[in-house]
Parts: structure tokens; C-alpha cells; sequence
């Protein structure tokens, strides 16, 4: 919750001032700019995932230049197919399968996982190799112990006359005493996604070895719909499933440093690059130790 | 890293000579055939405020001479004789006097201001070639009266803009008040205020700077060169004196405008014996938005700021003055979104007091003895629902300094003394709730020092045509406990902690800072003067965004933070035309810097680790060349300033490892400054400026993770955003002055071309990827297009003083 706390003073404060300048001056002038940016280096981005009980998952995508449109046409060029990925523990071994997954009626998507019985577990390190189009790419990451919540709960909107549909998720958890967890979550609500928070990324540095109540925020894709009234709250009615995931540092530190790059902006923007964890490339090759709860909150 | 060892090798060379040739120095002074002195302070006849800098010379060796130092006191010890001795002090008319010197003599010299329209009329024996004859350079004098004639951003005339108006001074553009002297951080630059250190020099948002010029007398810019009595910073030295206050008669002077007013009160507590002076302002553009927002969303959304500066002072008898100023200054900025349950408070703060007591202990010696104590702080509060929180930051400093004026010979001029402070920063401390939870973090992050200097320097006169200033700072600096150093392993995991109690030390560091500064007069109106100053700093401005925010971190040297070290070499040439009409210089300079400080490329700031973990350090360069054109006389007055310079940086740590400009770094920098007295109503002025644009570091690429666009940069600081140029116009409408009453009318335009000068540079992201109708544009937001403003400004007095 601390670590809320501070992610919370650090977008606020950046957009605080971005929005006050705005407000304050009534005099600032807007206008589309043309950029004339270097092309970047060719780069595969590696979108890998590994959970307990669960196949290895990777995606392939490209960098692109920054202004390029994206659209239907273009779709599939951004992906990477034909490529070996290899996925390896101390004494498993498994090249991944490449399918086409459909994202609609029109595109699929070329993804790797396999079918075999390589799946993830607890306290296990997973190794990547990924070859494609010339160049060399590995990782490694680590599915630690489970780490669950203790308990889930819900709370009235703090204006219940107002706002008489809208919940809050509390949450408890107990840190182990050991220094250096690190969790993502998620919030699944009725058939939509897992999706995660603006700050899904936490770890124990204030709450080692505690135990914590705090307030779980209701995923939301960046590209949803920002309300700021329902923002982070849950519906009454909703059959919410939470996803604790335990992961290690490097992805931690990936998930830390890319939210923090895109929660900031405007003025005080800090270009924080973000600290991915794949020698060769961008991304991320990232182990989860996923624990699920289930609450359905009364109407 | 060797070629720091090397360096610190020709320093030992450097301090090991200059000890050397001052004891030497010192030796010769006893040497003496019999001679007397003359001292006395220099003051101005109307309100008795002492003029900083007024010099009294030899009319028959107009070439030597003494100034009047920070207090008004002057000493000039010659052979016995007589003399016909000159007084002058720009903007005021010359005395002349005639002095058997046959004993020590005590000479009180008051001085008359000019009228307005004397100012083309040089007195003879006039001291007007200071540009070539002293042997200070890169130093600047700015006049108070001609800075209040420039154009006004929204009416309020300001000391800090006036400054970025100079050679060799970059600014970070618009809303910053961050000045970055020939390629130096924001952090380097030494700024008091009576004595008392000033750390952030800008109120909220950096459109208003702290100072009041209705408050000030008199401020000084080295950006080069600087005297051994300052230190701690290594690019340059601001160095600003309030007014003493009018001890003949009371004058109340302000000015009305329409985002700000200002309101002075000075007089005599006694009358030619002691006074005091406040001066106060506010911006009300609060005011005028609440209407437009009250019952809308925005409603509590307001901004302003005040200050106050005030002073007294009491004359005990002609040895000793005591002197108490302040200055108070608060910016409180809210923002609310009621309907989100949602809002902010800024409050700013920043509040100095200093005590000085003025003693002279003869004729030849002078000293001031300051207590300062210094708070600036800097809060964040919000509240979001149920959750509350407040993240604070701030410097206290509790300072002594004693500085002696030393008067021996005519030919030199000899200043020691020593400073100590004690240091409280709280570099980042919060605390907040969410319902029954608190967060605290405030013991994590104090952090104590102290810091100690002593120095001595002298102004001397080697030979007719060769006049030298050395001098010697040796300064200590050690960070102490309270505090608890919390050890991380590589995954920041914590894995030690070591407790320190109350001053014991955690880490010290020590430095010898040697300054050498030497003038070779070719002849009466040119003259070629070089130097070169080495210094050490110990406290540190950390920044992590293009802009210079109060969120800007300041942090003290510890264990894990060694101390920024600088050298800077400067040559250059100095020439007077048309009987010092024009003044001219060009100053070539090359520095280098190491220890320099920046947040890690993948640093977030976590308020549970102590900020310190998040940096990196590195050096860095730059050099240039300043071109200097300066008129001080006649009815059009002004300068032309340009300088073309380069400054970067080396990190291991960033931009792998490869040299990158620094964000301040200004390929081209030209200033032009004109102001025409037309006649007795009428003075327009006009002010250009022109600098390559900002360095800054965008996204080359972008990339996708969870159908999110994930930004990839380019190098740092690899783009320019375009250059940044402005002009703006004045026009001061002078009502006829009346016994008791001025008046005036500032009428300004900011920005008269309305170039729109970037700000910032954002994203904007519309679509979506899974339905494959992402567009990404750049999008450019510019502050203050074409701005007037019209402030009135008046003076009254009670006594009948104005019989022009």
C-alpha cells in the first residue's frame, strides 16, 4: 500500500503540475509539431511469460520507428514469425511450436508455446533462447514460491449516496520475513480479461515481514476509457478474481520501470528507460507464481 | 580518474606558490616609509544608504584608488601629504576634497544621485574604466535603477531575468528560473541575499523570482574568477544587498500592476543613526480566477504567492552597526477536482534571517561578524478519497561567518575569515494515510553536516601596469548522524544497516581551493586579464526532469556522494572606447568538472530507499567564448552580449558510456539590451534574446508490451528543440515629480512577436493497437504568447526631497 502511496505521489505530482499549467496560465498555445527522429536500430522485442502450471508463452514483435502509423494493413508485418525459441530448465528442455492465434475475423498473430507437458513450476528457473532473422536473444527468470493474500474483502464507496453501484476491494497480505518479494496482480471482473492496474508492480520494502490491508485497483487497459469516477473501483454484482502473482527482481524491476516511464509525462517527465530483462533485445521473459481469489460482491 | 590525480598534483604546485607569494606579500607590507590613512564610510547624501562599491582615488593617480566594500566602509592609507582626493559611485555626481594627510583621518563622504538626464556627462577623475582597470573578470555590477527601466514580464521587473540577460548565462527557457553559468548545474551557483544563502531563487512554477527589487541595492555576478571569500559553489556567485533603509526621512515606494503589487516602507528609527525598510508583494491572479471557477468543477483551484523582506539596522557609534534582515516567502498553489474527490497543495516556503554586526577595529581593519539561519522547504499534499498524503522536502541551515577587511597599504587589500555551518536537508520524507494506515518516512531520510571554510586572499598592485588578486579557501565538510545507512545488495534488497548517533561522522571530506586572478594593463582604456579558480562543493541539486521544479532534490555529500569538483581557466581582453563610453571585453574560458551528479537511466523514485541509491556520477567540460559590448552613458544605454559554447557530460552509467550535451548546453547565445532616455517623461527599452534550443532526450522508437506503447530513447540529450527567441518592449512614462511624490507608468509587452518558444514536448497517442488504428503525433506546448501589462509605480516621501 506504500508503495501505492508513492506511486500515487509520483503521477499526481507530474500530472498535477501538467494539468495546474494548464489551468493556471490560461494562455498556453498547442500545436502538432513535426519531429525529424533518427530511425532506430533494429531490435526484436521478446512479450514471454512463464506461470506455474501453465505452458511458456512468448510473442515476437519488432521496434518500430516512433511515428509510424499502425494500422490493418501493416498488422502482421510487426510480428515475428519463423523463429526457434527454446525454453530450458536445469533438466527439461522444449523448442516452442509457432500458431497463428486470431485476433479477429481478419488477423491472426503468429504466437510459440507448446502442447508438450513443459509446464510451469514453483522455485524454478526457466532459461530462453530465441533465434530469429539473423540475431541471438536470451534471458532467464524465475517462478518463486506462492506468495497468496490472506483474505479479500469489500468496502463502501467513501460517498455511497452518490455513487451507490460502485465498491471498493480491500485486500490483506502477509509478507514473508524474508526482504525481496516481489508481486503483480491482476483483476479478472466477470468474462473480461486478467487486466492490470496503472501500478501493478509492488514489493516489500516498507511492508516486510508485515501484515497490510490495502485498496486492490480494478485492471483497466491503458487504451479503456479513463472515468476518473469509476476509476479503480469494482461494480456490485461483479464476480471478481484476483491473480497474485510472485515474481522475481528483473521482472519486477521491467514492470516498475515501464509503468513509472508511462505514468509520467508533460513537463516533468523523467525518461526513465525502461529495464528490461532479454540479452540482445528489448522486453521481457517473465515467471509468475500465480495464486487466484475469488469474491462475488453482493448487490 | 588519473587526470584528476594529475590535477590534484598541480594544485599542491598551485597552493605550495601561492602560500608562498603571499608570505612574501605580507612581509613586504612593514616595509613602509610613514603613512596614514584615511577611512570613513560612503553613503547617499538624500537617504544615508551606503553605496557598495563607491570609490575614492587620487585625483593626481586616478589610476589606483580603493572601493568601498559591502558595508559602505572605505580605508586608502598614502604617504603623508596633501591630496585632492575624488569620490565617485555610478549615477551619483563626483565630490572632490582636499586632504592634509598628516594623521589618520576618519572622512564620512556623502554623495548626491544625478539628476536624470546627467547620465552622458563624465566628471573628470571619474572612476568610469572599472571594465579594464579591476582586476576581477567575468564579474558583472548591476544597477537597480536601470534594471527597473526594462520591459516587465506581467508587470514584475526581475533581478533573476535580468541576470539570464548576460554573456555566458543560459537559462533553461521559459518557467525556469535555474541559471546555468558557462556550462554549469543550476546547483553551482553561490546566491546570497545579505549574507544568507539562497536555495531556491524561484517561487512555484518559476515565473517570479524571490527578490523584490524594490528591496535590493545592489547585486554582484561573478561567474568567474570568484574572491576566496566565496565558496561552496563552482560556477558562480550571486551576490545580492538588501537596502539599509532611508535614515533621514520615511518613503514609501510600490507599484500597482495587474497580477502583482508591491509595497515598500523605509525611515529612520533614529534619525542618521538607524532605520529599517519592509518590503512586501502578493499576486492576486487568484482573485481574478475565482469568479470564473467558482461552482465548476474546478472550483479551490488557485495560485499565489507573497514575500516580504525586512530590515533594521542601528549605528552604536562610528565602530559599530548591527544590522537584522529577513525574508519570508510562501507560494500556495491548490488544485481540486471536487467532483473526483480529488486535490493538491503546493506550499512552498522560504524564510532567512541574518544578524550582522558591523566593528571596526581601526582605520585599517573592518569586520563583520553574520548568524544566519536559513529554512526552505517544500511541500506536497493530496488527498484522493480516502487516502491522504504529504511529501516534503527542505534545507534548514544555521550559519556563523566572520570576514575581515584588511586596509594595509594603499596596494593592497586583504580579506579573511572563516564560515561554518550546520546543515539539516530532508532530501524526500513522507507521510500519508489510508484510512487507519499511516506511512511515516521521516527518520529514514535526515541528514546532518557540517561545513567549515577559512580563507584569505589579497588584492594587490605588483607593478604599475600588473595588479593581482590571490587567494587560498580551505574548506571541511562532514556528514554526521543521527542517521541510519541502510546497505543494498544489487537486487535492492537490504541486507545492513549501521547506526550513527547524534555527530558522529559518517563520511568527511576536505579541499584547498586556490583562486588567482591577474590584470595586465597595456594601457589607460585596455587591459588583458586572466585567472583561474578551483573550488569544491559539497551540497548538490538533483533533478530529474527537463525542467527545474521545487521537487528538485538538495542533497549533502555522504558516503556514497563525493563532492563536485571544478577548475575553470579564463583569458581575456578587455578595452574601453570613446573616454569609456563603451566598455568591451572577450573572455575565453575552459572548465572542467568532476563528480558530477544524475539520477541512474532506469532510477524510480522510491521513497523507501534513500535517493542517494538512485544516482550516478560522472564529469564534465565546457569552454567558450563571450563577446561583450556595454554602454553605461549618454541617453541610449544598453549592451550586446554573445557567447558560443559547448558543455557536456561523461557517465559510465548513461547514454553507454558515450559523451552527451548536457540539456543546458547552448550552442549560441546572443542577448541585446537598449534602453533610450528620451527626455525628462519618456524612456523606452527593449530587450532580444536569442539561444539554440534546449537539449533534450525523446523516443527514436516505440515498441509493444501487453498493448501498451513502451517509449525507446534515443541518445541523451540527442535532440534540440528549436531555438528559443523572444523579444519584448517597454515603454516608462515618468510623471513630474512633485516635492513629496514620483510616479511612473511601466508600460510592457512580453514576447512582442509572439513566438511561441517551446515548453515542452508531448505524445499524444490516440487509438488503439488491437484494433490497428494507433496514431502517434508530437505535440508542442508554448507559455506566453504576446503578453502586456501596465504596472504603476510610485514613491512618496516626508520630507520635501525632490527639488530637481
Amino acid at each position: 500500500m506504500k508503495i501505492i502511496i508513492h506511486k500515487l505521489i509520483i503521477k499526481t505530482l507530474s500530472h498535477g503540475f501538467f494539468i495546474s499549467l494548464g489551468v493556471i496560465l490560461m494562455v498556453s498555445c498547442t500545436k502538432v509539431i513535426d519531429l525529424n527522429l533518427p530511425v532506430p536500430e533494429d531490435m526484436i522485442v521478446v512479450e514471454g511469460r512463464i506461470e506455474n502450471g501453465q505452458a511458456p508463452f512468448v510473442m515476437l514483435t519488432r521496434n518500430q520507428p516512433y511515428f509510424g502509423g499502425l494500422d490493418l494493413n501493416n498488422y502482421e508485418q510487426y510480428f515475428i514469425s519463423g523463429a526457434t525459441v527454446t525454453v530450458w530448465t536445469d533438466s527439461d528442455t522444449v523448442v516452442l511450436d509457432s500458431l497463428n492465434f486470431p485476433l479477429n475475423d481478419s488477423i491472426s498473430i503468429p504466437v510459440y508455446t507448446t502442447f508438450s507437458n513443459f509446464k510451469g513450476e514453483l522455485n524454478t528457473t526457466y532459461y530462453l533462447k530465441v533465434e530469429a532473422e539473423g540475431k541471438v536473444l536470451t534471458s532467464h527468470t524465475t517462478i518463486p514460491q506462492l506468495n497468496p493474500l490472506d483474505s479479500i474483502w469489500v468496502v463502501p464507496h467513501p460517498i455511497p449516496d452518490q455513487y451507490d453501484s460502485l465498491v471498493s476491494l480491500y485486500a490483506r497480505y502477509d509478507d514473508p520475513d524474508t526482504p525481496g518479494n516481489y508481486v503483480r496482480y491482476f483483476t479478472k471482473r466477470n468474462s473480461e480479461d486478467f487486466k492490470p492496474g496503472r501500478n501493478s508492480a509492488l514489493n516489500d520494502k516498507f511492508i516486510n515481514s508485515l501484515i497490510f490491508d490495502f485498496r486492490l485497483e480494478r485492471g483497466q487497459y491503458r487504451s479503456d476509457e479513463f472515468d476518473i469516477e469509476t476509476y479503480g473501483f469494482f461494480w456490485k454484482g461483479d464476480t471478481v478474481t484476483v491473480k497474485w502473482s510472485a515474481i522475481d527482481f528483473s521482472h519486477y524491476k521491467f514492470w516498475i520501470t515501464l509503468e513509472d516511464e508511462m505514468n509520467t509525462s508533460g513537463p516533468v517527465s523523467s525518461n526513465i528507460v525502461v529495464d528490461g530483462n532479454i540479452e540482445g533485445g528489448l522486453g521481457i521473459w517473465g515467471g509468475y507464481a500465480a495464486a487466484f481469489q475469488t469474491i462475488i460482491i453482493p448487490e | 580518474m588519473n587526470l584528476q590525480k594529475s590535477f590534484l598534483g598541480n594544485t599542491n604546485l598551485i597552493i605550495r606558490n601561492t602560500f608562498l607569494l603571499l608570505i612574501i606579500l605580507l612581509s613586504q607590507i612593514s616595509f613602509a616609509q610613514t603613512k596614514f590613512t584615511l577611512s570613513g564610510y560612503i553613503t547617499d547624501e538624500r537617504t544615508g544608504e551606503t553605496l557598495i562599491g563607491a570609490n575614492v582615488i587620487d585625483k593626481s593617480k586616478p589610476a589606483t584608488g580603493t572601493a568601498a566594500n559591502l558595508y559602505g566602509f572605505y580605508s586608502i592609507t598614502l604617504p603623508s601629504g596633501n591630496y585632492v582626493l575624488i569620490s565617485s559611485f555610478i549615477g551619483y555626481d563626483s565630490k572632490e576634497f582636499s586632504v592634509d594627510l598628516d594623521n589618520d583621518q576618519t572622512l564620512n563622504i556623502a554623495l548626491n544621485p544625478k539628476a536624470v538626464l546627467q547620465n552622458a556627462v563624465v566628471v573628470e577623475g571619474e572612476r568610469t574604466d572599472k571594465n579594464v582597470e579591476s582586476v576581477d573578470m567575468g564579474v558583472h555590477e548591476l544597477e537597480i535603477e536601470e534594471i527597473k527601466k526594462l520591459p516587465a514580464l506581467m508587470g514584475e521587473v526581475d533581478l533573476m531575468k535580468t541576470i539570464q540577460l548576460l554573456p555566458g548565462i543560459s537559462t533553461g527557457g521559459e518557467g525556469n528560473t535555474g541559471l546555468y553559468v558557462r556550462g554549469g548545474g543550476p546547483d553551482q551557483n553561490l546566491i546570497v541575499l545579505d549574507e544568507a544563502v539562497v536555495y531556491n531563487t524561484g517561487h512555484l512554477l518559476g515565473f517570479f523570482s524571490i527578490f523584490n527589487s524594490d528591496a535590493i541595492k545592489n547585486i554582484t555576478l561573478y561567474k568567474g574568477g570568484m574572491p576566496a571569500q566565496y565558496g561552496g559553489r563552482i560556477s558562480s556567485v550571486v551576490d545580492v544587498a538588501m537596502n539599509d533603509g532611508n535614515n533621514k526621512y520615511y518613503q514609501m515606494d510600490g507599484g500597482i500592476g495587474i497580477i502583482s503589487s508591491r509595497l515598500t516602507i523605509q525611515g529612520p528609527i533614529i534619525k542618521n543613526q538607524s532605520s529599517f525598510i519592509v518590503s512586501a508583494r502578493r499576486t492576486y491572479a487568484d482573485l481574478f480566477i475565482d469568479p470564473f471557477i467558482k461552482g465548476t468543477e474546478l472550483e479551490g483551484t488557485s495560485y499565489y504567492f507573497y514575500d516580504v523582506n525586512a530590515k533594521a539596522n542601528y549605528k552604536f557609534n562610528d565602530k559599530n552597526r548591527l544590522y537584522l534582515s529577513g525574508y519570508f516567502g510562501r507560494d500556495v498553489f491548490y488544485y481540486t477536482q471536487a467532483d473526483a474527490g480529488f486535490g493538491i497543495k503546493i506550499p512552498w516556503g522560504n524564510a532567512t534571517t541574518t544578524l550582522r554586526w558591523n566593528h571596526l577595529f581601526n582605520n585599517k581593519l573592518f569586520m563583520n561578524l553574520s548568524a544566519i539561519y536559513n529554512d526552505y522547504n517544500f511541500a506536497f499534499e493530496s488527498d484522493f478519497d480516502d487516502f491522504q498524503f504529504k511529501l516534503f522536502s527542505g534545507v534548514r541551515d544555521r550559519n556563523v561567518k566572520i570576514d575581515f577587511d584588511y586596509f594595509p597599504v594603499e596596494s593592497h587589500q586583504i580579506k579573511f575569515g572563516a564560515n561554518y555551518t550546520y546543515h539539516k536537508f530532508i532530501p524526500y520524507s513522507a507521510d500519508g494515510n489510508v484510512g487507519e494506515v499511516t506511512l511515516e518516512t521521516d527518520s529514514l531520510n535526515k541528514k546532518y553536516a557540517h561545513e567549515v571554510a577559512v580563507y584569505i586572499q589579497d588584492e594587490f598592485d605588483l607593478n604599475k601596469k600588473i595588479k593581482m588578486n590571490i587567494g587560498l579557501r580551505g574548506s571541511y565538510f562532514a556528514q554526521v548522524g543521527p542517521f541510519n545507512q541502510i546497505l543494498y545488495n544489487p537486487f535492492e534488497v537490504p541486507y545492513d544497516t549501521l547506526n550513527y548517533s547524534a555527530n558522529e561522522i559518517i563520511a568527511d571530506y576536505w579541499g584547498l581551493d586556490p583562486r588567482m586572478n591577474l590584470r595586465l594593463a597595456l594601457n589607460d582604456w585596455s587591459s588583458v586579464k586572466a585567472g583561474v579558480t578551483f573550488s569544491n562543493q559539497y551540497i548538490h541539486l538533483v533533478t530529474n526532469s527537463s525542467s527545474t521544479l521545487p521537487t528538485d532534490l538538495w542533497v549533502p555529500s555522504s558516503a556514497l556522494i563525493k563532492p563536485q569538483q571544478g577548475i575553470q581557466y579564463a583569458i581575456g581582453y578587455f578595452r574601453n572606447f570613446h573616454q569609456d563610453f563603451y566598455e568591451t571585453s572577450v573572455e575565453v574560458y575552459y572548465k572542467k568538472l568532476w563528480n558530477q551528479i544524475e539520477y541512474a537511466e532506469s532510477s524510480t523514485i522510491d521513497l523507501g530507499v534513500d535517493i542517494e541509491n538512485e544516482f550516478v556520477f560522472g564529469d564534465g567540460e565546457s569552454y567558450g567564448v563571450e563577446l561583450f559590448l556595454n554602454k553605461k552613458r549618454g541617453k541610449l544605454t544598453g549592451w550586446i552580449g554573445y557567447t558560443f559554447s559547448y558543455t557536456n557530460r561523461v557517465f559510465p552509467e548513461i547514454n553507454n558510456g558515450n559523451p552527451f550535451p548536457a540539456k543546458y548546453d547552448r550552442r549560441h547565445d546572443l542577448e541585446i539590451v537598449a534602453s533610450y532616455q528620451l527626455n525628462e517623461r519618456w524612456n523606452f527599452a527593449a530587450t532580444f534574446v536569442y539561444s539554440t534550443g534546449q537539449a533534450i532526450t525523446i523516443p527514436i522508437g516505440r515498441y509493444f508490451i501487453e498493448g501498451n506503447l513502451v517509449n525507446e530513447y534515443g541518445e541523451r540529450n540527442g535532440f534540440r528543440m528549436v531555438p528559443y527567441h523572444r523579444m519584448d518592449i517597454a515603454a516608462v512614462y515618468n510623471f513630474k515629480i512633485k516635492k513629496k511624490y514620483e510616479s511612473d507608468m511601466n508600460f510592457s509587452v512580453y514576447n512582442v512577436y509572439s513566438r511561441l518558444n517551446p515548453y515542452f514536448i508531448y505524445y499524444d497517442i490516440e487509438g488503439d493497437v488491437a484494433q490497428g488504428n494507433l496514431n502517434v503525433t508530437a505535440k508542442q506546448v508554448s507559455i506566453f504568447p504576446i503578453t502586456p501589462s501596465i504596472t504603476w509605480n510610485f514613491k512618496f516621501f516626508s520630507k520635501s526631497e525632490n527639488v530637481k
